[in-house]
This record gives C-alpha cells, sequence and structure tokens, in this order.
C-alpha cells in the first residue's frame, strides 16, 4: 500500500498480490505499481503472461520493467496535462510490446510468448486505463456504498472490455453470458502485448473520485470468484493489504485453475492503512 | 465429431452423429433424429453445428426448443433460447435422455490469436 501526496488533501492507497493459484506451479502473472514523486504521478500494472513455461512469465515481467523504466524517464518532462500523461503511457506500453516481439524473434522457446495489460494511471483526480487482453478493471463508486447495503444490486462498473474471442461471441449474440463458463476456449484472446505491431490497446480516461475503488484483476481471479462477493468485501474492509489477501484467498478456496491476481487502489479517505509500497517481486507468491 | 447418445435407464442405446449444420430432432418421420414417443412433439428441438467464426477448426454445437408441448432441457434446465451446448451435458427431449459429447477437449491455455 502506497500513500500519495497530492496537492490536495486525497491520497491514494494501493494494496496487490499475485498467486500461482491452485493448479499452476508457475505464476505468469505479475502486479507492480509506483509513484514518480516529482510529477505526484500513481502508476499501477497488472500483466496475465501466456506462452508456455517460461515464456508468460518473461512476457508479464518484461512488460512491467520496460514501461516503469519508460516512464520515469519521460515522467521528468510531464507536461501537467492528461492528454500527454495518455501519450506518455501509449509510448510505455507501445515500447514494452517491441521489447516482447524481438524477445520473440531473437529467442526459439519464447516465440508464443505475450500478456495481457491494465496499466493504471492516476494524476490529481484524473484517472486513465489503458487496456489489452482479459485482465479487468472495475470501478466501486462511493455513492453506492450506501445503496449496497440496503440492496442486492451489483456495486460495480467494469471499465475494460475483454480483448477475447468468448467476448466477440458475445457481441455477435452467437452465445449468452450463461454459456461461457461451459465455453472451453473461453482463454483465447484476440490482442495481448507482444502479439501485433503497432500495439492496439484501449484507452480511457475517467475521473476518480473520493471514497471510490478500483479493483484490477486477472482472469484467474475473475473467473473464480463472484463480483458481487468481491465488491462487498472491498466495501466492508476497505482497501488494504488484508482485504487483498481475502480476496486471493476466495480466489483458491474456490479452486481457481489459473494464476490469480489483484490490485485494490483507494482514492480518498477510504483507504484505512498506510504502509510503504514495496516491490512487486514481494508481491507474488 | 460430436455425438448425441442416446440414454435408456442410463445406458446408451443409439448415438447420432451430428455431422450436419442443422439436424431436427422430433416424432416426425422426416426427423433427422425421430424419437417415437407420444410425449415428444412432431418438431420438438433443433440442433445447429456452426464453424467458429474466430477460431479455425473449432466447431458451437447449439440446441434450441422449437415449439415443443413438453419441453427440452439441458442438465435439467428448460431451453429458453438458443442455447451452445458444453461436452457431458446430458439434453432431456421431454422425458427421453442424450448424451452430449464433443470431441474437443477443454484448452485452458491461454493463447492469443491475432484477427483480420
Amino acid at each position: 500500500m502506497m500513500p500519495l501526496s497530492h496537492s490536495n488533501p486525497s491520497t491514494v492507497h494501493i494494496a496487490g498480490l499475485s498467486h500461482s493459484g491452485t493448479v499452476r506451479t508457475e505464476n505468469e502473472d505479475a502486479v507492480y505499481w509506483w509513484h514518480e514523486s516529482d510529477q505526484d504521478i500513481c502508476f499501477g500494472i497488472l500483466a496475465d503472461g501466456m506462452g508456455g513455461h517460461k515464456g508468460g512469465a518473461l512476457a508479464s515481467e518484461l512488460s512491467i520493467q520496460t514501461i516503469r523504466s519508460f516512464t520515469r524517464a519521460a515522467s521528468e518532462h510531464f507536461q501537467q496535462s492528461l492528454e500527454h500523461l495518455e501519450k506518455i503511457m501509449a509510448a510505455a506500453s507501445e515500447a514494452a510490446n517491441e521489447a516482447i516481439q524481438q524477445a520473440r524473434a531473437e529467442q526459439p522457446e519464447f516465440k508464443d510468448m505475450g500478456t495481457t495489460l491494465v496499466f493504471i494511471g492516476i494524476w490529481n483526480e484524473n484517472l486513465i486505463i489503458l487496456h489489452a487482453g482479459d485482465s479487468r478493471c472495475y470501478l466501486l463508486p462511493s455513492p453506492l456504498r450506501d445503496q449496497l447495503a440496503q440492496s442486492n444490486r451489483p456495486a460495480y462498473t467494469q471499465l475494460t472490455r475483454d480483448d477475447s474471442v468468448v467476448q466477440s461471441m458475445l457481441d455477435e449474440g452467437v452465445i449468452t453470458p450463461e454459456d461461457v463458463p461451459n465455453i472451453p476456449y473461453r482463454n483465447r484472446l484476440t490482442n495481448a502485448l507482444g502479439i501485433k505491431s503497432p500495439l492496439v490497446y484501449s484507452l480511457a480516461s475517467h475521473k476518480f473520485s473520493e471514497g471510490s475503488s478500483l479493483l484490477i484483476c486477472s482472469d484467474g481471479f475473475y473467473q473464480a470468484v463472484s463480483m458481487n462477493d468481491a465488491s462487498r468485501l472491498i466495501y466492508d474492509q476497505g482497501v488494504n493489504q488484508k482485504t487483498v489477501e481475502q480476496l486471493i484467498q476466495m480466489s483458491l478456496d474456490n479452486q481457481t485453475n489459473d494464476n490469480t491476481s489483484v490490485i485494490l487502489m483507494g482514492f480518498g479517505a477510504d483507504a484505512a492503512y498506510v504502509q510503504q509500497a514495496v516491490p512487486s517481486e514481494k508481491h507474488n507468491k | 465429431m460430436a455425438i448425441l447418445a442416446q440414454l435408456i435407464d442410463d445406458v446408451v442405446a443409439t448415438k447420432f452423429e451430428l455431422d450436419k449444420p442443422a439436424l431436427s430432432i422430433g416424432r416426425h418421420p422426416s426427423c433427422d433424429i425421430q424419437i417415437t414417443d407420444s410425449a415428444v412433439s412432431g418438431q420438438h428441438a433443433l440442433i445447429e453445428v456452426e464453424a467458429n467464426s474466430h477460431i479455425d477448426g473449432i466447431v458451437d454445437i447449439f440446441i434450441s426448443d422449437a415449439g415443443s408441448t413438453n419441453g427440452s432441457f439441458v442438465n435439467e434446465e428448460p431451453i429458453t433460447g438458443r442455447r451452445r451446448l458444453s461436452n457431458n451435458e446430458v439434453i432431456r427431449i421431454a422425458w427421453n435422455s442424450f448424451h452430449f459429447i464433443e470431441d474437443e477437449s477443454p484448452d485452458l491455455e491461454k493463447t492469443a490469436y491475432t484477427l483480420t
């Protein structure tokens, strides 16, 4: 978790964890976050690698390393505008895309590797989400907290759209949401980092309002845990490491068959605990 | 190739290969899968076999009820629309049960494809 001092009294709190899951021994997911203190920009990344035993883990780590290096250098020239931050994030992701493609070309054992990406940037009250693949970002808006206590309505919004065959079939009306859990190729993606050049991604900006939270997760998490259950826990306990650990445990208890990863981001007073951020390696189990 | 295996007392009695784009199920002699049971409607249900437009070599199989009197079910849930069938599901046509067997094994490895 990381307290971030802004020019206003608001604070961003972050907690995250990645786990190999109940079936796999290798963890191809990776989570990472950091604060560019001079520019007061907070970044977070969740990447779910693919492409074989070693390739998947390399692709997710390579994306994080490349993006972090790129943004660190580029942020020194940050022009204090939302548009410029979007450009930095897009260019950093393209650099990661090229790095993965280069590794694919140079090493035959990595020829099929790639990774999903959810790349978050928070500056002032602006939230930018760059997305490719089937990892997800959900918004848990603050005003729904009281409504949630009185109803069973879902108190979350999915901010990203999966780049997957299943999502395409849903869009075309070929299948229904009830069909999805039983489809054997539900993990087939239509887009990811390292697969196409130039990188194809979606980029969206939102206002991150006081009391709101973000849940960023890999498919190993959301395929095993109901978002109603997850959002209820987050609303009850706030954004902290204990909540993240409990979320991951929910996916393990539900026998997730994939690596499972979560990052929580809380904006403002909702985050109850303050700790120093640590590198993602220490958050990977 | 996917098949429907008719179950009588949980024993496979007859196997039907799903080898056409559309197969009708019902009591009428013109049906591809004919069931001579008065509880089964003349045209009871429809099976559709479609090539997946995103993944080469993958076939999706769907079932829909054709307005039958006594209903069609998958895993004892009534079929209300067009439903994709998955391996090992049990289809019930009125009181006749079929086991759906798909020859593709589940593929849980994440893979990325480039769509054109």
